[in-house]
Order: structure tokens, then C-alpha cells, then sequence
């Protein structure tokens, strides 16, 4: 059987034929449909679903994303003690810093009696081995 | 005239409707080629084609350059066949090979049909490929449009263009062959 070949056949048209003068009376038939063809109107309600969407997306997108982030932080829970090594460690807060953040109330309850005798602090101060590092403190 | 001259005189509404029937006059025997060959039928070219015109004036304020006329009109003709050709699929609830087929058995009965063996040959071999070979072949073979004018009409790069004419040309040699 012989092999055919496109490209060494003679060129093969459609076959189609246009009937006889049907360009003709074409102009005015399209130009008939364009004046008499309302041109399409996009009603504001079948955008309706679109905008229902979209806003309920953003409301997500806006909810949704401080959530996420509140609810992917660690729960941390600071101890008094880790707490007040901190602050130790962290000489720049000075008393008085701290002192300003409390209450009067809660000075009050810090406050230590210091009312002592001489004799009685003469003995506290005997005890201590260090007593030239008291002295100059 | 050139074509931005041509496309401005579209645009503007006091020679728009000559311009318009200008551009008719010219593109009404390519289109109509050009979508017969997609569609088959006479009856079903005259409605694509007068769809396709009135869709281009009412789309002419978006018509932005970007592309040559001569592209965004066949483009927009393509389009228009192959929504046509796949609104019949559905409605028919064949596929769409299984309906070219059956277009191309008609034709002997067709009136606006004159084509000899070879001629049927052709179109029985050509309707047993995918939808987008056939569009290739057809617009490539039938209406010798250039690959780069192809290009700008499908949005297809010139390299998948000449691939895909290459399978159809091979799947048709093959068909005609065992024919």
C-alpha cells in the first residue's frame, strides 16, 4: 500500500461552497442584529453572590489572622522566682523604678521597721565576717 | 491606512459606522471561511459569523492595541465556534470527535458540499483528532495562516503550534493511508 504523503499531494480544499449571494445581504442583517439587540445589561444583583462572598472573605481574613496568631503563641506562665533573677541580673531597673510601678499600699507592706539600738546592731554586725565590705557599702 | 488610524475611526462615534462596514466588507469571506471550517455546517457558520461580528463592535471600546486587529477579530471568531461547537456537545451529549464524525458523514448531502474523495478523506481524517489539532491543521492547511499570526489568535507559543500541525499531519497521513 502506498504511503500518503500531505505535502506531496496536491493542495486539498475544504470542498465547502458559500451559497450565491449570501455576503450580499450580510452587512445589513449584522447591522440589524447591532441595532435591535439590547445591549447586555449586568444586573447589580447578579453580582450580589459575588460581593457576599468576597466580604465574608475578608471578614475571615481579618478575623482569622490576629486569632491565629493570639492562639499560636506559647502560654507562658513566669515564676516569682525566675522573675525577681531577672531583675537582679538586670541592674538598670533600680529600685526606685520599681518602686514607682507599686502601689502605696504595697510599699507599705515592704517597708521594714529599722528602728534599731546600738548595741543591738553592734552584735548583728559582729556576726558578719565580712565587716569592712558592710562598712563600705 | 494604517491601523491605528483605521482603529481610531472605529472607536470614534462619528465614523464608526463606516469604519465598521469597512472592516465587514473585509474580514466577512476569511471569518466566514474560517469558522465553516471549524463548525461544518452553512447554517451554523451564519449564525457564528454574525455573532462574531456583532460581538466585535460591541467589544470595540475594549479593544486596547495590545494585538493587531486581524488577531483580536479571529480570535474572537474562534472563540465563538468553539463555545458553538461545544453548546452542541452538551446538547447532543456526544463528544466533540464524535460530533465532527457526524458532521462530515452529512456532508455528502449537503448542499453548500462539493468536495470529491480525497476531499471527504480529509475531513473524516481530520475530525478523528483532538479539538485543538484540528483547530491547528485547519487554520494552518486551509487558510495558510502564519504560525506567529497563530500565535497571537490561540495564545499558543509558535513552537506548540508547529508541534501539534506535525501530530496532525501524521495522524492524517496514517488515517488516509489505511483508508
Amino acid at each position: 500500500m502506498k504511503t500518503f504523503k500531505l505535502d506531496e499531494h496536491p493542495k486539498i480544499t475544504s470542498g465547502f461552497k458559500i451559497p450565491d449571494g449570501y455576503f450580499d445581504g450580510l452587512q445589513e442583517k449584522i447591522q440589524q442584529k447591532i441595532d435591535h439587540e439590547p445591549t447586555p445589561v449586568i444586573a447589580l444583583h447578579s453580582n450580589k453572590k459575588t460581593w457576599i462572598w468576597a466580604a465574608a472573605a475578608v471578614l475571615i481574613i481579618a478575623t482569622g489572622i490576629p486569632l491565629a496568631n493570639y492562639l499560636s503563641q506559647p502560654n507562658v506562665e513566669i515564676d516569682s522566682t525566675t522573675l525577681e533573677n531577672y531583675l537582679v541580673r538586670h541592674t538598670e531597673i533600680s529600685n526606685e523604678d520599681i518602686v514607682e510601678l507599686m502601689d502605696d499600699e504595697e510599699i507599705a507592706k515592704i517597708r521594714v521597721d529599722m528602728k534599731l539600738e546600738d548595741r543591738e546592731l553592734e552584735e548583728a554586725l559582729s556576726g558578719v565576717n565580712t565587716i569592712e565590705d558592710c562598712l563600705i557599702n | 491606512m494604517e491601523e491605528q488610524e483605521f482603529i481610531a475611526q472605529l472607536l470614534d462615534p462619528k465614523t464608526q459606522n463606516a469604519a465598521f462596514a469597512k472592516l465587514l466588507n473585509d474580514y466577512q469571506k476569511p471569518l466566514y471561511r474560517h469558522i465553516r471550517n471549524i463548525v461544518i455546517d452553512h447554517d451554523d457558520a451564519d449564525d457564528v459569523l454574525q455573532n462574531t461580528f456583532v460581538k466585535v463592535f460591541r467589544h470595540l471600546q475594549n479593544f486596547k492595541g495590545e494585538s493587531k486587529l486581524f488577531s483580536w477579530v479571529y480570535r474572537i471568531a474562534t472563540n465563538e465556534a468553539i463555545t458553538f461547537i461545544n453548546r452542541k456537545n452538551k446538547q447532543t451529549k456526544i463528544t466533540s470527535q464524535d460530533l465532527q464524525s457526524r458532521l462530515v458523514e452529512n456532508l455528502k448531502a449537503d448542499q453548500y458540499f462539493d468536495g470529491n474523495d480525497i476531499q471527504i478523506k480529509l475531513q473524516k481524517a481530520i475530525a478523528t483528532l483532538p479539538q485543538k489539532q484540528q483547530l491547528v491543521f485547519k487554520m494552518r492547511y486551509y487558510e495558510e495562516i502564519k504560525y506567529e499570526d497563530m500565535s497571537e489568535i490561540l495564545g499558543t507559543s509558535t513552537g506548540a503550534l508547529k508541534a501539534s500541525y506535525h501530530h496532525a499531519v501524521k495522524k492524517i497521513e496514517n488515517y488516509i493511508t489505511g483508508h
